[in-house]
């Protein structure tokens, strides 16, 4: 492996990164941006190994090797 | 004609006809049924992305109704689970209202009452107004109730299944005993039965089935909202006894009286 990534895991599915990428980098990279410059919609929630995550935090929250995010986004339901 | 408005958690609603979004054909046609059925709070989920790059296009229309959002935990199967759940929903929504939902068996949705109340007593201590689907078990809503739930949502019948209130006789005990809102949830398939879960005195009931995939959900919304103001304008006003046997609607006059003491 590449000294310079690392292994997570999102919404259970392995991933690799780059060290150093952040939570909003990574929502981001895996699609969820709308708009330009790319913003992440409302009703989008995370976690990072179980600990939810505030928007406001994620561009401060780093990434680590074999942390597990989980991604949630508000739906219909009853 | 205005009904006593209902209060949950300080919170006041005029509107008595809870709603969910879940099962319309399209957004646009769910903002519009929720807007007829002058509901004041909808239930949302929320789950995982599948990551394949799909909108949360519901949020927007609901936010420019202004309606109060209600998010489930809808697909949790524990307690621990559940909160979880929860607190997603409070960061993605914003709110610290939820409506506790566990139902482990996909085959008739029954809520798990152990986990649902252990959950309970977890997101009270966390600050969240709780809000449990259950059975309609008067002893289950009463430990909720002392749990710290703001109201109980026990069920009319299992969840999209438009039978009615098949809990009857329990749900009158819930409602005479409770010291929170009791608002009937799932089952509720015709306005009759909105009606009838009124004049019970149900504070409020929640419907989202029979108004989603009815032929015009948008009158449907309707048809419900009058349902629900009869139903809690005759439980208002006072309901007549019921009776075993007739009562005359006029006295009976003397001429007939003369008849049935002398048929000859």
């Amino acid at each position: 492996m590449n000294k310079q990534t690392m292994d997570f895991f999102v919404n259970d599915s392995p991933r690799q990164g780059l060290i150093g990428l952040s939570l909003a980098g990574l929502l981001l990279a895996e699609g969820l941006g709308r708009g330009e410059p790319p913003q992440i919609p409302a009703g989008v929630a995370v976690a990072l190994n179980q600990a939810v995550i505030p928007r406001l935090k994620w561009a401060l929250t780093p990434v680590a090797a074999g942390d597990r995010i989980d991604i949630f986004s508000v739906i219909a339901g009853g | 004609m205005q009904t006593q408005p209902l209060k949950i958690a300080g919170r006041s609603f005029a509107s008595r006809l809870f709603t969910g979004t879940g099962k319309f054909a399209s957004a646009e046609l769910m903002a519009q049924a929720i807007a007829a059925s002058g509901s004041e709070l909808t239930t949302l989920a929320i789950k995982r992305v599948k990551l394949t790059g799909e909108d949360p296009q519901i949020l927007a229309p609901l936010r420019g109704l202004g309606v109060n959002l209600l998010p489930n935990t809808s697909g949790a199967r524990t307690a621990e689970e559940a909160c979880y759940v929860a607190r997603l929903a409070r960061e993605a929504l914003g709110t610290h209202w939820v409506k506790l939902e566990i139902h482990p068996d996909p085959r008739y949705l029954m809520p798990d009452p152990i986990e649902t109340l252990k959950a309970a007593e977890q997101l009270v201590k966390e600050g969240f107004v709780v809000l449990p689907y259950c059975g309609a078990d008067p002893m289950l809503c009463k430990r909720l109730e002392e749990a710290g739930c703001a109201a109980v949502m026990p069920l009319g019948a299992a969840i999209g299944s438009n039978q009615g209130l098949t809990t009857r006789q329990m749900l009158q005990i819930i409602m005479e005993q409770s010291g929170v809102p009791v608002v009937v949830d799932a089952g509720l398939g015709a306005p009759s039965h909105a009606a009838e879960a009124m004049e019970l005195g149900a504070d409020a009931v929640l419907v989202n089935t029979a108004i989603a995939v009815a032929g015009n959900p948008v009158v449907m919304a309707q048809a419900f909202a009058l349902a629900v103001q009869a139903g809690r304008l005759a439980y208002e006003h006072g309901l007549g006894a019921v009776s075993q046997r007739a009562v005359a609607s006029s006295p009976l006059d003397p001429f007939l009286l003369r008849l049935l003491e002398d048929p000859a």
